[in-house]
């Protein structure tokens, strides 16, 4: 008996081993600016690190020994302690989530913009628990019309409320961060125990481990939660127009994060990856484009070899809408992930490079993830499978509508087919008036939409919240 | 427009707008040995090419690469003219501070804008990134700029630029300068809500509002 499974490698070996050496030689001989002087001193107490002024430089001992203290798989629980999946680097299967810290929502009947609101924080995380090939829960939008000062602790207030799906936390400022840690811990016990929060940082691509970011990473540490470390290049403006320079300068950033974070405390659990973006050099915009992709398999892969695990790009940013612009950038990022070893894909959902989040955009990925999903698991190549006595019994000319296997497989089969659409010949799609696939689409959010509901605990996690928010937040 | 003079002899702005800095410093050098007047040089060859940039990276036929080259072009011409410029009292096309607000590290857009605003004659003074309000202040003080510019690249940072409006309402400033917002995540509506004079969606835009807010009426 045998299975197939269908892969994707994009790097050898040999370029591994390659890509590792060029990242060692650009820490330990460009180094990276490191702003904050607490930051630089666990750096330069740490033997095999040098400093000129504000800038480190990470010899190889360091990165080997950090590779082997920290942990190469984390669980992840939901809000209820129960295990939600495991990222195991030495056996990758992707994770998806939907995200990111968009500025506007996109009406689903209309396709209208307006700024994110609570309410549709609200809406997107129950989307996100409502989907059942949506694994967790990514900061979906920055919330407009709460002063900028407490809006990102409300927005985690309302993902903690209307999800118990694991959530990656996204919150740019130090303040608030404290805030919203201190928020969710009040609410909900230790949350290093069995770790549903995952909060998520960036480096300043190229080579820059800012303040905020190293302070965020210390809080987060020595609370013990797990944390994704993840660059955000743009090659040919934040990063070198080629891939290969791309993928180097990335890494170097990835494993200088790495460093830190093991220095800080032995063990600590981190998940590494990056978001390599192109420069668009006529409209100055990001863009994901096939070199973002492979780029994010071949992040994956090193991650792999580092046995770390990884979180990855999500094929967001490049539709206006749920278009074909945005089909064609999500069925490319969910199929590779897929079929390569990419660990989390948590941002699906935004458009306009990641601004608008738009909800039935995340529901046509949620068919592609599923889709994607059933062509990774392959098929069973045997002796039953195959089923020779039956083609024999059945012959030349014969039907196998009434096969034996047909009989016992049909419905299962039938689930590859896409739940959005019907299947229509061409005769009935005129007969019925020449629908449009997104019309249907929309119909179909709509109904998913209407069917949302929060968790038992909600009323109870959003009056607790914003009591303990009206005293610590004058 | 012909990037040639009428003689037919080469122009510096076909060199400014190839982003040949060489050839532009070097033209430039030989029109003030020969006579020219190098207020005249400026008005009639350089700034006229940067316009032709300008437009053609507004209707994508340029890329920002090719920009930036020639506005490296266009400021190796400007330093053999500058010393001409200063004896005979010549400006600038004005005069412009920048920087990222407090409490944001990104740089990128600033550097972009920097170039073409330089390139298109613009004296441009950049205070850099994680800029406090109360720098702001002091150099718009000191430099009594035409037009004041910051950047945000997060939502987090953005209520530092109404702080900065206001700090400059306070200290009587406010109708001193103009005063022009952009970034990734800043939009009209917040331009509009903080009291900034104008939203500038990238690069180009800046250039062509710093034109607009600084021409006065014939």
């Amino acid at each position: 008996m045998s299975s197939v499974c269908p892969k994707i490698s994009v790097l050898t070996e040999e370029q591994i081993e390659q890509v590792h050496a060029y990242t060692l030689n650009l820490l330990a001989n460009t180094g990276i600016r490191v702003e904050s002087k607490q930051a630089r001193d666990i750096f330069c107490q740490a033997s095999g690190c040098s400093s000129d002024g504000d800038k480190v430089f990470i010899h190889a001992e360091m990165v080997k020994q950090a590779l082997i203290s920290a942990p190469s798989s984390i669980e992840i629980f939901d809000r209820c302690g129960e295990l939600a999946f495991r990222l195991d680097s030495n056996n990758p299967k992707t994770h998806f989530g939907i995200g990111v810290t968009n500025l506007w929502y996109q009406h689903p009947d209309t396709d209208e913009i307006s700024p994110f609101s609570r309410k549709h924080m609200e809406i997107s995380v129950r989307l996100g628990q409502a989907l059942n090939n949506c694994d967790l829960v990514s900061t979906p939008g920055v919330i407009q019309d709460i002063a900028c000062d407490r809006a990102e602790v409300y927005g985690t207030l309302e993902m903690m409320a209307n999800t118990i799906k694991p959530l990656v936390l996204l919150v740019s400022n130090r303040h608030q961060f404290k805030d919203c840690l201190d928020l969710l811990e009040r609410l909900h016990g230790d949350l290093a125990a069995r770790p549903f929060i995952i909060p998520y940082f960036n480096p300043v691509t190229p080579l820059v481990l800012n303040s905020e970011t190293s302070e965020k990473m210390l809080l987060t540490i020595n609370q013990g939660l797990p944390f994704i470390y993840s660059s955000y290049g743009m090659s040919g403006a934040t990063a070198p127009i080629t891939a290969a320079g791309t993928l180097v300068m990335l890494n170097a950033e990835l494993l200088a994060g790495l460093v830190f974070a093991q220095l800080i405390k032995e063990g600590t659990p981190v998940i590494l990856g990056n978001l390599p973006a192109v420069f668009e050099m006529k409209s100055m915009i990001s863009a994901y484009t096939p070199q973002t992709m492979l780029l994010n398999l071949a992040c994956a892969e090193m991650m792999a070899h580092y046995h770390i695990p990884h979180s990855g790009t999500s094929g967001s940013g490049s539709g206006w809408g749920p278009d074909l612009l945005a089909a064609g950038t999500l069925w490319m990022n969910h199929l590779t992930s897929c079929l390569g070893k990419v660990g989390l894909a948590p941002f699906v959902g935004g458009n306009f490079d990641s601004l608008v989040f738009s909800p039935t955009t995340v529901i046509y990925s949620n068919e592609i993830i599923r889709q994607a999903r059933l062509f990774s698991q392959g098929f069973m190549l045997d002796d039953t499978c195959v089923g020779l006595d039956e083609i024999q019994c059945i012959g030349a000319g014969g039907s196998f509508l009434m096969s034996e296997q047909t009989l016992s497989l049909y419905r299962e089969i039938h689930k590859q087919h896409s739940q959005i659409w019907p299947g229509l010949c061409l005769e009935k799609w005129q007969a019925e008036s020449s629908p449009q696939a997104i019309d249907l689409l929309r119909h179909h959010a709509h109904k998913v939409l209407s069917d949302l509901r929060a968790p038992d605990d909600h009323d109870e996690l959003i009056e607790k919240g914003e009591a303990i928010l009206k005293v610590t937040i004058s | 427009m012909t990037l040639d003079r009428p003689d037919g002899s080469e122009g510096a702005g076909r060199f400014i707008i190839e982003g040949d800095q060489q050839k532009a410093r070097q033209i430039t050098s030989e029109a003030l040995s020969s006579g020219v007047a190098a207020k005249d040089f400026l008005d009639r060859e350089l700034i006229p090419a940067m316009d032709v940039v300008g437009a053609r990276f507004k209707d994508g036929d340029m890329f920002l690469p090719e920009v930036l080259l020639a506005a490296r072009a266009m400021k190796a011409a400007m330093s053999v003219l500058q010393p001409e410029l200063s004896r005979v009292s010549a400006q600038a096309r004005g005069k412009v501070v920048i920087g990222t607000v407090e409490g944001d590290v990104h740089d990128i857009g600033k550097s972009i804008v920097i170039s073409m605003l330089e390139g298109a004659g613009f004296e441009v003074i950049d205070l850099g990134t994680n800029v406090t309000a109360e720098t702001f202040i002091c150099q718009i003080t000191e430099h009594q700029p035409h037009v004041l510019c910051m950047s945000a690249l997060l939502t987090t940072t953005m209520p530092a630029m109404k702080e900065v409006i206001r700090r400059l309402k306070e200290n009587q400033l406010r109708e001193k300068v103009k005063v022009i917002i952009g970034g990734a995540p800043v939009t009209e509506s917040f331009a509009s809500e903080i009291d900034s004079d104008a939203y500038a969606e990238d690069a180009g835009a800046t250039v062509t509002i710093c034109k607009r807010l600084l021409s006065r009426p014939e």
